[in-house]
């Protein structure tokens, strides 16, 4: 009886510990799997850049490559740093909309100076213990330009494979991201509110840049 | 008796004139400061997380820069880039380089990095030699790049802090460490005191012309898609400049990124 008592204990205790405690780190990301990933999206992106489409099509596909390439919510989120705190759902609903579309309206164009160019997987590199993340290296070369050495951290999320940054010469996206946004909050002085507002203006105004003319 | 008062009356007469004269000095510092703060009064003060305390001044410095740039600055890039073939800038550039090569070299071995340090004095001695009073650097093409080292990044190996950021005139983006950097490495290149004046000016603003050149795309990409340029050149120059330090080393836990749920 005793014995039973402690048996059932056991198990509950351990069947508790096991959902209580933090989902365990998954294991590292598969390194060939992420390279495919990577090489993927880079070569969609430059089929859309170098088809024969009007710039209203070619922005369309770009975001569904971005959507499929990037998590935009996690860029997002992290890029508000501190101040994800103070923000309502809402205003982070109202905020990671125009993020997104300003993620993109940038890569366009951006990737628009990539006519001729081409990306190629050179390796991948461990985020290391504290992370199950890993960095696929790539060479990028734009337009008859000398190869740039361009670092993608890809995590796995559901199964699914997303960028969460993007390195070059030592700097990281997101950071800037949120170094910038940063100040931006800091100098409007009305929180998330102002940075949301500087966002659409910008949106508005790479918009407009990039269906001008076609 | 008589004369120590006169002399005392003379000596508070001068005394007089002195603090009248630093008053004035007080005052005209006083205007000037209030000149280059108010923007920063205005914004309501730096964020104290930007460790950019003079960010009010470094703003109007960087507003005039841009000025510069946009009238000087890009268009003689611009022209430098159309009129001189891709040939002729590397030959400039690998020259710009290898003259200095000596500020790489005694930085590496102020920083204790003998590897660095003989892989420095061997591309000097063929670059030089070789590669023609260095217009050609053969040494990159046999595997060895230049290694890019600076007083400020030995100041930051032997654990100085970088102090707050400063936008200097013209030169653009450092910190306090780096301006310290800058004004030694001006200084501690031998080849400098062989060369004549005109030659060093010449080599700075070719050096100059040739940078601005090749980061034409990479600036005006981030002038145009960014919210803020002041700051997001802030935050790129740090990190850029910590993996300079670093020598492109990856240091330290990669940057937590958590899982968001939406």
């Amino acid at each position: 009886m005793k014995r039973a008592a402690r048996l059932i204990l056991i198990v509950a205790g351990t069947a508790a510990s096991l959902w209580l405690a933090p989902a365990p780190a998954s294991a590292a990301v598969d390194e060939a799997k992420a390279r495919a990933f990577i090489q993927n999206i880079a070569d969609r992106a430059v089929n859309a850049i170098q088809a024969n489409i009007t710039k209203q099509e070619r922005s369309e596909r770009l975001r569904q490559i971005l959507r499929d390439g990037f998590d935009i919510t996690t860029f997002g989120n992290f890029a508000l740093g501190r101040y994800r705190r103070q923000a309502s759902p809402e205003q982070i609903k109202e905020y990671l909309a125009a993020f997104e579309s300003y993620v993109v309206y940038t890569y366009s164009d951006r990737l628009g100076k990539f006519a001729d160019g081409n990306v190629r997987v050179t390796g991948t590199r461990q985020a290391g213990t504290s992370s199950s993340d890993i960095f696929v290296l790539s060479q990028v070369q734009g337009n008859g330009k000398e190869p740039v050495p361009v670092e993608w951290r890809v995590r796995e999320e559901h199964g699914k494979l997303r960028i969460i940054d993007v390195g070059i010469e030592g700097t990281s996206q997101i950071l800037a991201y949120r170094d910038e946004f940063a100040a931006v909050i800091h100098r409007r002085g009305n929180g998330i509110d102002g940075l949301i507002a500087e966002l659409r203006e910008k949106n508005a105004q790479l918009q407009a840049r990039l269906t001008s003319g076609n | 008796m008589q004369g120590r008062e006169l002399m005392t009356e003379r000596h508070g007469c001068k005394m007089n004139v002195e603090t009248h004269s630093a008053v004035f000095r007080r005052f005209a510092l006083i205007v000037v400061l209030g000149a280059l703060l108010t923007g920063c009064a205005a914004a309501g003060g730096s964020d104290p997380q930007a460790n950019d305390p003079w960010e009010g001044s470094n703003r109007a410095v960087f507003a005039v820069n841009e000025a510069l740039d946009e009238n000087i600055g890009q268009p003689v890039a611009r022209a430098y880039g159309d009129a001189v073939p891709p040939f002729v800038r590397d030959r400039i550039r690998d020259f710009v380089t290898n003259f200095g090569e000596p500020v790489n070299f005694i930085n590496a071995v102020l920083q204790g990095n003998q590897e660095r340090a003989a892989e420095t004095f061997v591309r000097f001695i063929v670059n030089s030699t070789a590669g023609m009073g260095g217009f050609f650097d053969v040494a990159a093409q046999y595997g060895q790049p230049e290694n890019e080292e600076d007083f400020g990044q030995t100041l930051a190996v032997w654990g100085v802090e970088p102090g707050p950021y400063v936008m200097l005139p013209i030169f653009g983006p450092s910190s306090v460490r780096g301006t310290v950097g800058k004004i030694v490495d001006n200084f501690s290149n031998p080849i400098s005191y062989f060369m004549p004046t005109f030659g060093n000016i010449t080599k700075s603003v070719a050096g100059g012309i040739d940078k601005r050149q090749r980061n034409l795309e990479t600036l005006d990409d981030l002038k145009k898609n960014s919210l803020d340029y002041y700051a997001a050149l802030r935050s790129l120059y740090r990190q850029n400049r910590r993996d300079q330090i670093n020598n492109g080393q990856v240091k330290g836990p990669v940057l937590d990124i958590p899982v968001y749920a939406n």
